[in-house]
């Protein structure tokens, strides 16, 4: 195990932000006999939904004055099937309580925010700083889209996105994004997606005659496409290493 | 409200002074009152091809460095009413141009003159964009091979983004593509770009396309520009280009290779 901890300076862990759609348990009351019987009702509704399905209490209807019990609400809904991860719409005065009960604090909704778009805390791990690195590199950042065809000589950058060329990309043109790159029209230039090293970022266009293209720094050259797909729509992408271009 | 028409390319030796000098003694013809200008500072062409030469006292660079009156360097064509010559000099080279000497001279031309054609000279460099920028019309000039394409496609580029109207986010420059030096025999052989795969590559509207022709060199040898030799099917191109330019419909001629005219020969017969 040593000799396996030793080598790996390598990742044993990587960090990903997601987005999950999760259930929200909204209180309207913290009457515990009034909160199990409608919890009983709702089990006898939708069984199969409370199997350990994860949720977030939510605060935001309860006045913030209101006392709380966090370990007692957790078991609470346990009892019922589900697994509390979080709160939202802690007053500043709950929280120490909340990361006491083992859960977590969401922000406050801000206004014009709807529920879709909750800002997460980062989480609190033990690791590195140079992690916190690769936690905005996953985020998404908007699609860059350019609506005109690029020239020779012209280089167009997306960096941490993905970009969009809605026209043709003559020759002598650039292309770089750290995302995906979509050419709605004819390719005859250069392309580089995955700039970051990305191996899952796809090039995609109307009509294949680039000049070059590159995925995370594995490139082809136009010699080296398939004959039979030249001027077709393609999509090129990367399998073990090797660059697979593909018609679509 | 005059205009300024750019006659550019990028890559050198295309054309673009034949195309300037036809372009200008065909807009005069047609009644309006022209300047063309030649920016090729330090090489001179143009004043040979309009056969001006001997005649030029001051010039454009003169008129920049404000040592002579712009009516001073104007030259009127001999031949040709409402035309009129800006020719360059030979002594300086490209950086006596100065933004704010070209703007003064532009608009002062503008007040005189309906189109002020701009003779650019080869390249991507100061020149090039100096006979750009004030631009409301670039002619871009390209012959059927790559090189000369791309570089066409590399100016065009410039103009969306070097240009004054793309500085001040006016209405983008209009942009025209003529295709100079055309041989259709050889086109359709495969051994140079057809008209369809230039316009493919650069999509912007065919203004016209020239056929490779003798006349040419033979009109600026005399220094008569090509359009004055009615004959010629160069000149007739060129007409055609300036009544397309002018609005006019006209069909685009010398894009197919000519067949011998069996049909016509019998249909003559009868005539
Ligand atoms: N349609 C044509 N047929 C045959 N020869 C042509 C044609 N058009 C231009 N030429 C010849 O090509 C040569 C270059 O033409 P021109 O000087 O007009 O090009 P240019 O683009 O102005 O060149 P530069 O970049 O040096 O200013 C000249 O010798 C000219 O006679
Ligand atoms: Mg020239």
């Amino acid at each position: 195990m040593d000799a396996e901890v030793a080598k790996s300076d390598s990742q044993a862990i990587q960090l990903k932000c997601n987005l999950f759609t999760l259930t929200v348990v909204e209180l309207h009351s913290t009457n515990e006999k009034l909160l199990r019987k409608e919890l009983v009702k709702k089990v006898e509704q939708a069984p199969k939904f409370f199997q350990q399905t994860p949720v977030v209490i939510a605060l935001d209807k309860l006045n913030k004055e209101t006392e709380i019990d966090f370990a007692e609400l957790t078991a609470l809904l346990r009892e019922y099937g589900m697994i509390p991860l979080a709160v939202r719409g802690a007053a500043e005065k709950d929280k120490q309580r909340i990361v006491e009960a083992g859960l977590a604090h969401f922000n406050e909704l801000k206004e014009g925010e709807n529920d879709k778009s909750v800002a997460v805390e980062k989480p609190k791990l033990a690791l590195p700083a140079a992690n916190d690195a690769s936690i905005t590199e996953a985020s998404i950042r908007p699609t860059k889209i350019v609506n005109q065809r690029v020239r020779s000589g012209q280089q167009v950058t997306a960096s941490g996105s993905d970009l969009i060329i809605v026209g043709a990309v003559s020759e002598g043109a650039e292309l770089k994004a750290d995302g995906n790159v979509h050419i709605y029209g004819n390719l005859r230039g250069r392309v580089q997606a995955g700039g970051q090293g990305n191996k899952d970022a796809r090039i995609f266009c109307h009509e294949l005659r680039a000049q070059f293209v590159s995925i995370a720094g594995v490139h082809a050259v136009s010699d080296s496409f398939p004959q039979e797909l030249w001027g077709q729509a393609a999509q090129i992408y990367l399998s073990n290493g090797k660059l697979i271009v593909e018609p679509i | 409200m005059a205009k300024v028409i750019v006659v550019t390319s990028g890559k050198g030796g295309v054309g673009k002074t034949t195309t300037s000098a036809a372009f200008a003694t065909g807009l005069a013809l047609r009644g309006r009152k022209t300047v063309v200008v030649d920016f090729d500072v330090g090489l001179r062409n143009l004043d040979i091809v309009m056969d001006c030469e001997r005649r030029v006292v001051y010039d454009f660079i003169n008129v920049v460095k404000r040592e002579a009156k712009l009516s001073e360097a104007l030259i009127r064509d001999k031949r040709t009413k409402n035309l009129f010559i800006l020719p360059t000099s030979q002594i300086q080279d490209k950086d006596a141009l100065t933004k704010e000497g070209v703007e003064r001279i532009i608009k002062e031309l503008r007040r005189d003159f309906d189109y002020i054609v701009c003779d650019s000279p080869a390249g991507i460099e100061k020149g090039a964009l100096m006979a750009l920028y004030y631009a409301d019309y670039a002619v871009l000039v390209t012959n059927p091979e790559i090189a000369s394409v791309r570089d066409a496609d590399r100016m065009l580029g410039l103009i969306q983004s070097k240009s004054r109207r793309a500085e001040l986010g006016d209405e983008p420059m209009a942009q025209r593509l003529l295709i100079t030096r055309y041989d259709a025999k050889r086109a359709s052989r495969g051994e140079m770009l057809s008209v369809q795969d230039v316009e493919d590559i650069l999509a912007i509207p065919l203004l016209g396309v020239i056929p490779e022709s003798r006349s040419i060199l033979r009109a600026s040898n005399q220094g008569i520009p090509v359009i004055l030799d009615k004959e010629s099917d160069a000149g007739q191109a060129y007409t055609d280009a300036v009544a397309r330019f002018l609005g006019g419909k006209v069909e685009h001629k010398f894009v197919q290779p000519s067949k011998p005219k069996f049909f016509q020969k019998v249909l003559g017969a009868w005539a």
